[in-house]
């Protein structure tokens, strides 16, 4: 049964609220997106602070764990780092405090700070506690010790979801399988049956909104790209929180509804395009960077790392297809998909990208917390020099902007638009 | 006491430098030599493939210039330093490395080598994180994908006969390892912990049969000596990666006697051993990777196990503190430190958390904070 502490939602609430009445007050701009999206992200946020009231059964989850599952089942889960990286959007000096926290805990200062944060929370009582938690190996090394520790500082039971360092087909299996017993550790604890009639239903909701977002990642590809890289981030995050949910899928039509719209009137996110970012890694939940990029220099992003995942439908013929479909879709999510094997997958992903998407320069947002990618920047550089590709790398904390501020990293990449990419 | 202390020497010997005299004989013999890069990859395959295993270790490095061209400042020592060694030519005589997901940093070096580095054979295997029958199967997959491309690079068959006869041997090594540690349990232990570590260390670069017989040789005659006495208070030191006994000696100096470890390099490789009763050797092997042996910190779920091995080894050893050492960027060791260290304080247990690069550096501030933790220990 979830109890307590949750101020920090009802916090992220409140201000999604403001954000939402401030939009649709501006009759100025179409803010048709940006107000389905926050509308959706509010409805998944109240069900947390409903849950809660109401004592559910709660579920702490680790980074990119299908949500499907829980929608079937109907128990409300919490994606924490997520979670974590919505409010470093909306407040970066309350995550601080937390960063604060955990640090003054004897925590290493170099572990990631949205587990620092998220652990800051916890000792500050400020996230409702849970009844179970899905945690893995995954996406690095920091979540997974991170991971350890929420789990100890908790005392609920814990299923450690394996994933491997590979994508074959053996993986698939294995991943598969372990999606499988993580079903069963569910069922175990909540004394609830997933029903597979209505795990086929929510998954093929589900493969509906993948559906869209592919023809969505397709029209991006236009020149001038039709909408703001924004909207790729807003994706993300509907996609991890309310994927099998109709309220997704229909955030999903809206969105191709309105690419398609402005690339049938030749309309791009700005007025003049002229230059196309890809952004290659993480993207800092501070500092606005979609819009001011779009603002100053006319640059648009139309994919980033954290979009761009393969889209793979669940095959929905059979229980063991379906949690294998699920598996695959954590393989596939943000950091999972491309930390954790060789650096060929990275690398491979990202020449395709930059070409699919016909970028002008890349700029990799190196979060300091994420050490296999501080290990393979110098072979990315070494790639974009032998491609012709103008690169910024970004070294900032991507949670915590006392690090490296918002200002210090725009003036980085006004310089590298003025050098290297408009000389 | 010079037997003891000839076969001391060698075994010193041969954890203070990287090409020791056992590796070069073996490979003036015309043997090839295999790096591993931690102690959940099984020697005894590689060992069984007629090939000599060499835990990676970065033993002389001073600096980190070159690696630094590839790893960053967020990167730990242990790895850029290895690197640095690796552009230097240091790891030349390799004919191979093997790599695993230990961490991301191990994991990434890989990628650098096998872009940046001619070694002949590379191998990156995908090692569970956690203990499970399934888990347990999966690593027996990597396993046998592994020993077949040792077979296929090498040239060589590794029979089921030949496994079983290594994992015997390295069965015996961690038998004799064991009897080495029992010898500190006294009231006056009969070998410092400095001394321990280099022994053990010696085990991973030198052929098994030799080794087994001079730890032999070591055990006969080192009962006859005195113990070591005079300490201020009995030390466990747990930790990541750790291969400097320099760092051990430091300790001691100041009247601390290591006793015991967690340690790979210690009690995490050689406590438990391979269980040569399961039917098939390479599931033998996976089984005490995943399951059998207390796990490391980048094993999830696996703190209670550690903290409760922990806990036997300060009642069997008459531990009267811990040293918990953590190496900067190491996640695993990070979390793990932050744990025991409010476990071990309920516990009532005395613990110092001291974070370290590769090389053993600011040797005054370590002097100031093991004295200050001898202090405290004592005045209970």
């Amino acid at each position: 049964m979830a109890t307590g502490g949750a101020g920090y939602i009802q916090e992220q609430v409140d201000r999604q609220r403001s954000a939402l009445q401030k939009l649709e007050a501006d009759s100025a701009v179409d803010r048709k997106i940006e107000i389905e999206a926050l509308k959706c992200l509010i409805d998944s946020s109240e069900k947390i602070i409903t849950a809660v009231a109401e004592g559910k059964t709660l579920v702490w989850l680790t980074a990119g764990i299908s949500p499907e599952i829980f929608v079937t089942m109907d128990i409300q889960s919490l994606n924490l780092l997520g979670f974590a990286r919505t409010m470093t959007e909306l407040r970066p000096e309350g995550a601080t405090e937390f960063i604060d926290r955990a640090e003054n805990l004897w925590l290493p200062p170099q572990t990631c700070s949205v587990l620092k944060m998220v652990i800051g929370g916890i000792l500050a009582e400020q996230i409702p506690t849970p009844d179970l938690i899905i945690a893995g190996s995954h996406p690095c090394d920091s979540a997974i010790a991170g991971f350890e520790v929420i789990g100890e500082l908790v005392k609920v039971p814990v299923f450690y979801l394996d994933i491997p360092s590979w994508k074959d087909d053996r993986t698939l299996d294995y991943v598969g399988s372990e999606t499988k017993r993580m079903i069963s550790f569910l069922e175990e604890h909540t004394g609830r049956k997933l029903d597979i009639g209505r795990l086929r239903d929510v998954a093929e909701e589900s493969n509906k909104a993948e559906e869209l977002y592919l023809e969505v990642k397709e029209i991006r590809k236009a020149v001038p790209c039709p909408q703001s890289g924004a909207f790729l981030r807003m994706a993300f995050a509907i996609r991890q929180r309310l994927a099998g949910l109709p309220m997704a899928t229909a955030f999903f039509r809206e969105l191709l509804a309105d690419a398609s719209e402005k690339v049938r009137s030749k309309k791009g996110a700005v007025p003049e395009e002229r230059i196309r970012v890809i952004w290659a890694d993480y993207d800092m939940p501070f500092g606005d960077w979609y819009n001011w990029l779009e603002r100053e220099w006319g640059a648009v992003v139309p994919m980033s790392f954290s979009a761009y995942r393969p889209v793979a439908y669940i095959d929905t013929s059979s229980y063991d297809s379906m949690a294998r479909g699920l598996g695959q879709n954590i393989l596939h999510t943000g950091m999972t998909r491309l930390n954790r094997g060789p650096v060929e997958y990275y690398i491979d992903e990202f020449i395709r990208m930059y070409k699919d998407y016909k970028g002008d320069c890349a700029i990799f947002g190196g979060h300091v917390g994420n050490k296999a990618f501080w290990a393979m920047i110098r072979i990315l550089k070494d790639v974009c020099r032998e491609m012709g590709i103008p690169a910024l790398v970004i070294e900032a904390d991507q949670y915590d902007p006392r690090v490296v501020s918002t200002e210090a990293i725009r003036s980085k990449i006004d310089d590298f638009f003025t050098m290297m990419v408009l000389r | 006491m010079d037997k003891k202390i000839g076969v001391l020497r060698q075994l010193t010997q041969a954890s203070h430098t990287l090409l020791n005299p056992a590796v070069k004989s073996w490979k003036e013999q015309g043997g090839k030599v295999v790096g591993l890069f931690c102690s959940y990859i099984p020697e005894e395959i590689i060992y069984a493939a007629g090939l000599l295993p060499f835990r990676m270790r970065a033993t002389g490095s001073e600096e980190t210039t070159l690696g630094d061209t590839y790893l960053s400042a967020y990167n730990c020592t242990f790895t850029r330093h290895c690197l640095d060694m690796a552009f230097r030519g240091s790891y030349d005589f390799l004919d191979g490395v093997v790599f695993f997901n230990s961490c991301d940093h191990i994991r990434r070096l890989y990628d650098i080598w096998k872009r940046k580095l001619n070694t002949p054979f590379l191998h990156l295997m995908s090692v569970p994180h956690k203990d499970g029958e399934e888990q347990v199967a999966w690593y027996r997959g990597e396993l046998t994908i592994f020993k077949e491309s040792l077979e296929k690079h090498f040239g060589v068959k590794i029979s089921d006969e030949r496994l079983w006869e290594t994992i015997s041997i390295h069965n015996q090594t961690r038998g004799l390892q064991k009897q080495l540690y029992a010898l500190r349990k006294r009231e006056s232990p009969l070998i410092t912990g400095a001394e321990a570590l280099s022994i053990v260390i010696a085990g991973t670069t030198m052929p098994k049969e030799q080794y087994n017989e001079l730890l032999k040789e070591l055990l006969d005659e080192i009962g006859k000596q005195d113990g070591n006495s005079g300490y201020r208070a009995r030390l466990m030191i747990v930790g990541s990666a750790f291969d400097d006994p320099a760092f051990v000696k430091t300790i001691e100096d100041l009247g601390g006697l290591v006793v015991t470890d967690f340690l790979c390099f210690g009690t995490g490789a050689l406590w438990n051993s391979v269980d040569e009763a399961v039917h098939d050797p390479i599931e033998a092997l996976a089984k005490y990777h995943v399951s059998d042996r207390i796990p490391c910190a980048r094993m999830v779920g696996g703190h209670s196990r550690r903290y409760g091995f922990i806990k036997d080894m300060v009642k069997t050893f008459k531990v009267d503190g811990v040293v918990c050492e953590r190496m900067k960027f190491c996640d695993f060791w990070g979390s793990e430190g932050f744990l025991l260290r409010r476990d071990l304080q309920e516990a009532g247990i005395p613990a110092l958390l001291l974070e370290r690069e590769y090389l053993l550096g600011g040797v005054g501030q370590l002097k100031t904070r093991i004295q200050a933790f001898l202090e405290t220990i004592e005045r209970r």
